[in-house]
Parts: C-alpha cells; structure tokens; sequence
C-alpha cells in the first residue's frame, strides 16, 4: 500500500500539471507529457496499478485525436506503451484490447511522422506481448490484418522499420496457425520487397528474416491440408510454391558473400524451414553453400543431388569470368563433400578431378625462366583462373583424396596430383627444368608434409634443385626447416656425399649445364672433409676438360669447382704449410742462397701422399695445361688455381718446383698479354711461386721477371708521346690490378728470392721508381736503407 | 636402342684405399645408430685393402659402422647370423658381432690416424692368407664351415668351423700330377679359389686345374678338435686353364626347381675364370664321385668359352642362375647368360680391378 502511494505521489504532481493543460489546450500539452512519460520510464511498471494506470490515462486520452499535433501523440502512445506494460487494464478485457488495436491501427494509418510512427509500433509490440492468446479471439482480425501491413512498411529510420517488424514477430509468437497463415502472403511479400532493396540495412535484413522465419514457420505449423481448414491442400500446394519462389532471390542475397551476418541470418531461416514440411533444393543448396554441417540427415539425398548439378556447370563456370561464382562454386564443393555418403563422395571427387584435368591451363611464363623470389615460392597462372580461385582449388582437393595416382603426364596435371597430396617427389625432379618454380614448389610441400622424414629424399632431390638453372635460396631453408636442420649449410654438409655423388654422374653421361660444375667448388668449399672422396669426381672433370675443352664456358666452370676443391684444401693446411714455407725460405735466405733446405732434407723421406695433397696436385698439374688457352676469363681462373695450390703443393718441393718448371714458361708468356687483368694475373703467380720457391727462383727472376717489371715500371713513349710496350698497363680499368700485383712480385722477389749484389740493386731500383706510389714499397724501401746503414750488412 | 653401359645408381665412397672385397648381407645384421635408438640394417659389407671393413645401409647409402678388422687388407667377407667373418691379408681370420651398447663409428672420411671402436670380437684364428686365395663359407649343423688354404702350405686346404675355431678336416689336396702330363711347376700348386657347397668343395690353382673334393663330416665332434673330417678328392680338370684360376664357383640346381628358366644354367655345374680369357664350365654329379664307384678320376670334359678379355678376376652367379658376372682387371664386369655365356651387358665404372 505504502509503494502504491508513492508511486502516485511521483505522478500525481505531472499528471495534474497535464490535466490543466491538456483539458485547456491540448497541443501545447508536450512538455508536461514528457514530464510525466520521464517519471513512468524511471518507475517500474510492476509497481503501477490499475487505479494508478487509470489516473495517468485519464489525462493522456485527451491527448489522442488526430485533432492534436502528431508529436504530441507520439509522446502519448509512448506513455500508452508503457502504461500496457503496468497491466493498467485488465488482458482478459476483449473490448478494452479491441479499442486499443483500433485507436493503433487508424493512429497509424493516418500517421504522418515517423515519430508517430514508432510511438505506435512500439504501442503494438507492447499490446501484442499483453493480450497475447486473447488476438486469436477477437472479432478484429481485419484491424489486425490492416495493423500488420501498416507495421511492415518501410520508414525511413531504421529504428522504426525495426520495430515494426519486432511487433510482427511478437504477433505470430501469440497467433495461431490458421491466423498466421491467413497473414502470410502479405508478410512475405512486404518483407521480401523491403529485403530485396538494395542498399538494405543488415539489421534490418537481419530481423526482415526473423519476421519470414516467424510468419513461415507459424503458418506451416500443426497438422496440414484437408478440406474444411483455411490451410487446406490447395493452400499448402499455392504457399509452398510461392514461398519457394519468393525465398530464391531472397537466399541469393543473404547469400553473397562477404556478408557474415546476413550469411548467419540465412542459415538461421533455411534451418527453421527446414524444420516445416517446406522442402526444395534451393532451401540444401544454401546450407551447402553455408554451412553444410546444419543440413539434417534426411536430407543428404538431396545435397548430392545439388553437387552433381553444381558439376554439371562446374566446367562454364572455372572458364568464366565471375569469380566470385567461381569461388562459391568451389568452396561448396568442398564445405560439403565430407557430408555426402561415400559412394557419392568417391564420384563427386573423380568427377571434380577429372574435369580439373580438362579446364586447368597452366600459361606460359612471360620469360623462359621465372625467377622465384626468395620470399615466396610462386604458383603457376591458369588461365582464366585468378589467385584467389587457384587457392580455392588447392583447398577443394586437400579435401579430396584420390584412390588411383594421377599420371603426371602434363604440368597440370602434375600440379594436381601434387595438391592432391600424391607423392609426387620423383616427378618434381623432372618438373625443375620447366623453371616455373611448380618442381620446387612440389619438393617443399612434400618436405613440409613428412617433416623430418623428408630426409630420406635428399638424396634424391638436393642435387637436381642444386643443378637447377636459378637454385632458390628459399627452397633450401625450407627443405632445411622442414628436415630439422639449422639452416641450409647445415643440410647441404650433411648431404654433401649424395650431392656429390649427383655430380659425378650428371658429369658422367654429361648431362650437365654451365652451372653444373660449379657445385663441386660449392660442395668443397662448404665441406671440405669430403674432399679426400672426391678423386673419382676429380677424374671425370679431367676426362670432360679433355674430350670438351672447346666450349669454354664448361671449361670456365670446370676450373671454378676445380678451384673450390684446390681452395678448401688450402683453408684446411695452409697456415701450416704457409708457415713451413715461410721458414724454409728464411732458412734459405740465411744459409746463403743455397737451394731449398727441404731439399736435402727431403732425400730418402719419400711418404705416401696425403689424398688431399695428391688431389690438389693432380689439379696443378692439369691446370697448368689451360695456361695455353684462348679465353682471357679461364686463363685468369686457372692462375688463381695454381695460386691457391701452391701452398700446398709446396710443402712437398720435390713436387713442387717441378710443377713450376711446367707452368713457368707459360705464365712469363702470359705476364706479357695486352690484357692488364691477365698480367696482372700472372704477376700474382709469380709473386706465389717466388714466395713459395725461395731462391730456387734466381735465375728466372733475373732473366724474366726483372726484365718485365723495368719494362711495366719506367715509362716508354713513342715518337706521338703514346705509352708503348707494357706501360699500356698502366692505363684503362686494370690499372690498379697491375699496380697491385706488382707491388707484391716486388716485396716477394725482394724478401723471399734471396737476391744478392746487382741483381738485389736492380730490384730495389725498380722499388724505388715505385715506392713514392705504394705504402708497402716505401716501407720496404726504408727498411733497405736500414740495412745499408748498419755495417756488415 | 643405346648401347652405352649403364650408369650406377650410386657411388658408395668412404674408403680410403682400394675397396678389396664386398658381400651382401641380406638384411640379416642390424646395429644400433649413434643415438643408440634406431637400428639400422645393413646391406653390404666393403672391406678395403687398410683393413678397414665398412658395413653399408642401402636405405641411406650411408655407413652404419667402420672398424678396422685387419692390419692389412681384407681379403674375404661373410655374413653367418648375427656375426661377420673377415678374412685378412694378415694371416687372420676373425668372426665379429655387433652388441648392444657399442656404438661404432660411421663418419666418413675414415678416421685412419684414431683407433676405432669394434664389434664384439667372437673369435680368431691364424690361417694362411699368402696367396690371397679369400676362404669360402658355409653354413653346417650350428656352425659355419670355412675352407682357408692350409697353414702347413699353399697347396693344402684347411676346413675350420667357427664359432669354435676347430680345424675340422685338413691337409686336402688332390693326387699328384698324373704320369703323362706336364709336371707342376715348383711354387705353382697354390690353392687359388675357393668356393665351398658342403658336402663339395672345389678349388681352383694357380697351374690352371681345378679339383672337387666331397668331405665327409658325419664323423666330426664339433666339441673336439680332432681334425677328423674325411675327404676325397672326387675329380680334377687339369689345367683346366692355361693360366691362374682366380675363382672358382658352384651352380648347383635347387631340389625344388623343377621348370628353371630357359637362360639358367643346366644341371649341376662349377664355374671358373682365371687369368687367361676363359670362362670354364664344369660338369658334376652331386650323388657320386669321380666315377661310379666314388674313385678319383682326371676329367678334361670341361667347356671353355672364350670371353677375349683377360683377368676375370672375380666370378659371381645371380641367385636364379641366369646370370653370371665377371669383374675383370680391365675395371669392366661383364655379364652372361647362364645357359650359354652369350655375354649380354658390360658395365664400365671402376679404375681398378674389382672384386666381389
């Protein structure tokens, strides 16, 4: 009693300030009915009863002709709304209820704002949810009927089309069947206009669907057909019909995709239809497309019906131009493969294949060779088939398994069974010439799929992705990652005897490219305990440099990998062998220019060679054969072979110095060419077998290298003023290179050479032309001066 | 169609030194990796001349253990169960087992300056490897028969069972020369191939003959070491080749093989090939001797096929014996029709002579 009071004690004061008002002069009766509509929205409507209901209407009820300004009504029909809410009159009362849906109906009818508009759909939503079972009994059905039409009518606002719709769907929650359905055409046929606009509003698309669900499922409820009924066979027959027809354009747009929401909101309705004797393809074919998982069991027959139609226009549509057609296309057939029996699934997934067969079309590259970026391995292009539909197919036949391996016969098919998950490894290999990265990219899928079992296939695969024309840094750190290696060098260690023993055969039947040669400089460089192995890999270099030493470019790659191999022996011995010749040539100094100490030591203490040593040896040996060649770039590599293998080859001098009795008449000639970089060159050589061989170099350095030098090193015109004979060294690119190299040849012919007398003055003659252009030399220079001062010296 | 020789699927490197002799396991050894939790089964067995033996994984092409088994070369390899026999150039024979527990080393190049860990070292016995004739196994009752050149000289055969070591039967050596025939040069009567199909034994020597001998072990004790199998010497070739025999090989036909291939070889037959250029043919009867009565007889029924290639070093036959192979001195093996000889393929790789 207490709580009635002071409910009424809060309005009393605003209802009486509107009675006044509203009796006098009701449009200006708004501000004191917003005073009293804001005291109602912060009272609870339980706390309100009738008597209370009664005195606030009393007021308002003015406030409702059409005669008053629409605002003003607006605020009161919110009131009335809220009013219904507090049970102000009794639900069971028909005539009361009745009046209501009256004074809505023509209120909205004739209801001019927007505002209005909502007051009263809100109005309705509230009587609906009050009176609920009491709609079916009222003699008001027509007043209803015109109420729904009015409800779905588009507004402009959001809000109220919203509302309207949410009182429909309140109305078919308390209608019965019969009723609902008598609604039925006009609700699907209001919503479905409003649904189909373009531009529509997602919410409103969203709750248009609920009010579809709400009126279909209603009036397709209960027991069906017969005679006497409103919803009698004929009925059943014209509303399933119309409805299918309706729903189509309807489901194509909740459909499209990119709309989560609306997708969601489609599937929602296609399921609760589903639920009603409703049936139809089109009804499957949108949870195919959608979510596969909600299609019921009973109706599995008919998905397999909708995927064989889709294959029936599978082909039109991967050669069309819609790719979002395309990729819905593919992505149902994947979403709902898994769902359809496995006959079906078997048929479905060869039929998929086989027409993939027939439609993809790998395009030719825009060069000959693609380059594959080191960031990402490259799918082919199809035609007519972009990116994104090419990621859909790789997906559709992840999820198909074929139970026959497909003949790789074409790079199509080939790609297929690779997506497909066929181990297609062997067949990869023969895919890396094509250059269009599909080999590589096959290779990595593979390793990425076996893990570190992927090891096994090394063997096989390294060397053909090392022969590959354009070897992918990339394909390696995968194939790397994938086996559980560290990083690539790591892996190709690891592997070095099976990429080694791909290089000796390649060599063997001479199934080799320019690039092929190189690997082994590549292999031995990277791990050099294999090179003692690899003599038989050595022989058969020798054998093609014998029978192919006219193409120049094999010859030019042989001398690289031989020079890897020459080079990984270097770095494992030189500091010792470096050392030791350092020694022996001081020793040789001191002692006096006698010839090598090693020399007398070296009587009777022949040992078996070292493999390395002999290999490197046997490399010399045929190097130095090549020093007659024609082609200036080979010529240059060879000399930097023997460069690098002399300090090797010279821990052993009996080897050594008649290994330099081969190749010195050679390199003098070629100290002369009109090629700086080649002089230069063979200057380098010379300064590595002067360092090397000590004194046993006097006489050559007397009659070849001095002679040379003064002729580089002091200027000689011709009668123009032009330079002549060797000074052209100093002019163009290689200028610096021949600075360089002869700078060294002097500091080694005046340190290891053990010169004396005039030959000692001759050198330092030349040092002193070129001191004031070399540190090094000015630094030696002054060193000699040194010793000059000191007496004995 | 190209008549270029075939090329090798794979090179196994890894030796050292020259690779002196090789048998296939056939799956039956397994040792442990070198984590100790994976098994690895091994294919083939290398020995080279250092005395390095390398058991080989065809799964990886890889080593799965390298041990030096000999001070010198290994001249022979058996696989018997779970043990290996190695036969080496250092007058010894040696029959190892891998055991769990020792990991052996399988880095490639061989670490020949660092003692390498060894198998479980069975047994070892001196035998003579002079003339390096490698010895000849078989498997008998729970023991492997091995037949060496004898120790008391070239010219004789000691038969061994090991694991046991025992000398079982010795001193085998066929008749002297018959009256007639052109005496053996002194220092010429070296055992030189051997091959062992118990109860037969042949031999092949280094004037050219070849002798089959039927031992006779019903009466050995494998407990003791009494030396008391019997043998006979059944039939001899003499100077079957006008050079050295450098192997000598069975082709017995299986009891089961009743419809053998049209290429196969006939009947029961001993193969060999020397240094000249003859592929020998040899026929036998497994059920008697020489003759009827089981007696010695001098048989020159031999077939010669000449090859024209000299130095067949090595002989093998394949398992249905339509095949038969020879490695030569010139780096070639050359492959026969078992029936005929007709020579159907040569392979070219190797440098030096191989050897089986």
């Amino acid at each position: 009693m207490d709580d009635r009071l002071a409910v009424f004690a809060e309005f009393k004061g605003p209802c009486v300030a509107l009675s006044a008002v509203a009796l006098r002069s009701p449009n200006d009766a708004g501000p004191s009915l917003e005073k009293v509509l804001e005291v109602a929205q912060r009272t609870d409507p339980k706390r309100v009863d009738g008597n209370v209901g009664n005195y606030i209407f009393f007021p308002v009820k003015s406030l409702l002709p059409f005669t008053v300004r629409e605002h003003v009504r607006a605020t009161a029909f919110q009131l009335i709304g809220w009013l219904v809410q507090t049970g102000w009159f009794a639900a069971e009362d028909p005539e009361m209820c009745h009046q209501l849906l009256v004074l809505i109906t023509s209120s909205i009818n004739k209801a001019e704002s927007e505002a209005l508009r909502l007051a009263l759909s809100k109005a309705a939503l509230e009587l609906f949810r009050r009176i609920r079972s009491l709609l079916n009994t009222l003699k008001s059905r027509p007043t209803i009927a015109m109420l729904v039409t009015e409800l779905l009518k588009p507004g402009q606002d959001i809000e109220l089309t919203t509302a309207g719709f949410a009182a429909v769907i309140e109305l078919n929650r308390h209608l019965e069947p019969e009723a609902a359905a008598s609604f039925l055409p006009g609700t699907v046929s209001s919503v479905t206009a409003q649904l189909l606009k373009p531009g529509v509003k997602t919410r409103v698309a969203v709750t248009g669907v609920d009010v579809l669900t709400s009126s279909i499922t209603r009036s397709l409820e209960g027991e069906l057909g017969g005679t006497d009924t409103y919803r009698n066979d004929k009925w059943v027959a014209t509303s399933k019909e119309h409805l299918e027809k309706a729903l189509r354009p309807i489901l194509l747009k909740l459909g499209r995709p990119g709309r989560e929401e609306l997708n969601v909101a489609g599937v929602s309705l296609v399921k609760k239809l589903l639920e009603t004797p409703l049936d139809g393809d089109v009804l499957v074919e949108y949870l195919a497309q959608h979510d596969p998982t909600a299609i019921p069991d009973a109706q599995l027959d008919r998905l397999a019906a909708v995927l064989a139609r889709y294959l029936e226009t599978f082909e039109a549509v991967l050669v069309g131009v819609d790719e979002d057609k395309k990729t819905q296309l593919l992505m149902t057939l994947r979403r709902s493969l898994p769902r359809v029996d496995e006959l079906s699934r078997d048929l479905v997934q060869t039929q998929i294949i086989e027409l993939l067969q027939s439609t993809l079309h790998i395009l030719p590259k825009q060069s000959a060779v693609m380059v594959i970026n080191d960031d990402k391995l490259h799918e082919p292009d199809f035609e007519n088939i972009s990116a994104r539909t090419r990621d859909e197919i790789q997906d559709l036949l992840a999820t198909c398994r074929s139970t026959t391996p497909l003949p790789t016969s074409t790079p199509e098919s080939f790609w297929l069974a690779q997506k497909l998950g066929q181990d297609v490894v062997q067949d990869a290999l023969g895919m890396l010439s094509r250059g269009d990265g599909i080999g590589e990219n096959a290779i990595v899928a593979a390793a990425s799929a076996r893990g570190e079992d992927f090891r096994y296939e090394l063997m096989h695969v390294l060397y053909p992705l090392l022969a590959a024309e354009r070897p992918s840094a990339f394909v390696f750190a995968e194939l790397a990652r994938h086996c559980g290696y560290a990083n690539t060098q790591a892996m190709l260690v690891d592997n070095a005897d099976y990429i080694t023993n791909g290089l000796t055969l390649a060599f063997h039947t001479l199934n080799i490219t320019p690039h092929t040669p190189r690997i082994l400089g590549l292999i031995a460089h990277m791990a050099p305990e294999i090179v003692p192995m690899l003599d038989d890999v050595v022989d058969v270099f020798f054998d093609v440099l014998d029978n192919h030493s006219h193409f120049p470019q094999l010859v030019d790659g042989i001398f690289f990998g031989l020079a890897g191999v020459v080079s990984a022996v270097k770095s494992k011995q030189v500091p010792r062998a470096f050392e030791e010749g350092m020694k022996a040539i001081e020793d040789t100094s001191r002692s006096g220019g006698d010839e090598a100490k090693g020399n007398d030591d070296g009587e009777g203490l022949e040992k078996p060679m070292d493999p390395s040593f002999k290999m490197v040896l046997r490399i010399a040996e045929k190097a130095q054969l090549f020093l007659s060649y024609g082609d200036y770039q080979i010529l240059q590599n060879v000399m930097r072979l023997l460069a690098d293998a002399i300090p090797v080859i010279a821990t052993d001098e009996n080897k050594y110095l008649p290994l330099v009795h081969l190749y010195w008449p050679q390199v003098v000639k070629r100290s002369d060419s009109d090629n700086p970089f080649l002089a230069a060159a063979a200057f380098g050589l010379m300064s590595k077998t002067v360092d090397f061989a000590g004194s046993f170099m006097r006489m050559r350095i007397e009659d070849d290298v001095l002679p040379r030098l003064e002729d580089v090193v002091r200027p000689q015109k011709d009668k123009r003023g032009n330079y002549i004979k060797r000074q052209r060294h100093w002019e163009g690119a290689g200028r610096r290179e021949v600075a360089g190299a002869i700078e060294k040849l002097l500091k080694s012919v005046y340190e290891n050479a053990g010169l004396r007398d005039e030959r000692l003055d001759r050198a330092v003659r030349l040092i002193e032309d070129l001191a004031p252009r070399s540190k090094i030399l000015s630094r030696l220079l002054e060193h000699h001066a040194a010793k000059d001062d000191i007496p004995g010296e | 169609m190209d008549n270029a020789p075939p090329t090798p699927l794979f090179i196994l490197r890894g030796h050292a030194g020259e690779v002196q002799s090789l048998h296939w396991s056939e799956g039956c050894l397994i040792v442990e990796d070198s984590t100790g939790q994976r098994k690895r089964t091994i294919d083939i067995l290398t020995g080279d001349v250092e005395g390095y033996v390398v058991a080989w994984s065809l799964s990886n092409l890889r080593p799965c253990a390298i041990w030096k088994a000999h001070d010198k070369s290994v001249i022979g390899l058996h696989v018997w169960r779970d043990t290996i026999v190695t036969h080496g150039r250092d007058n010894k024979l040696r029959q190892w087992r891998f055991v769990p527990g020792v990991l052996l080393s399988r880095n490639l190049p061989i670490d020949t300056k660092n003692d390498l860990p060894k198998p479980f070292l069975v047994a070892s016995l001196d035998v003579n490897a002079l003339n390096f004739c490698s010895m000849a196994c078989q498997s008998w009752r729970d023991e492997l028969l091995v037949s060496v050149p004898g120790l008391l000289g070239s010219a004789y055969i000691d038969v061994f069972s090991m694991p046991r070591a025992h000398r079982i039967a010795t001193r085998i050596t066929p008749p002297p020369s018959p009256a007639g025939k052109a005496p053996v040069a002194e220092g010429r009567n070296s055992v030189t191939a051997l091959d062992i199909d118990y109860p037969h034994l042949v031999a092949g020597y280094e004037d050219g003959s070849v002798a089959l001998f039927h031992l006779d072990l019903s009466a050995v004790d494998p407990t003791q070491q009494r030396q008391d199998g019997i043998w006979l010497c059944t039939s001899r070739w003499h100077r079957a080749h006008k050079e050295t025999v450098l192997s000598v090989r069975f082709a017995i036909r299986a009891d089961s093989d009743d419809r053998p291939h049209p290429d196969a070889i006939r009947g029961d037959q001993i193969l060999s090939a020397g240094i000249d250029d003859n592929l020998m043919r040899f026929r036998f009867s497994r059920d008697a001797g020489g003759d009827d009565d089981g007696r010695f007889v001098e048989r020159q029924d031999q077939t010669a096929t000449k090859t024209g290639h000299f130095g067949q070093g090595s002989l093998a036959i394949r398992q249905d014996k339509c095949l038969i192979l020879t490695a030569g001195w010139d780096g070639k093996v050359r492959i026969f029709t078992g029936n005929h000889l007709e020579q159907v393929a040569v392979l070219k790789w190797h440098r030096a002579s191989p050897r089986r």
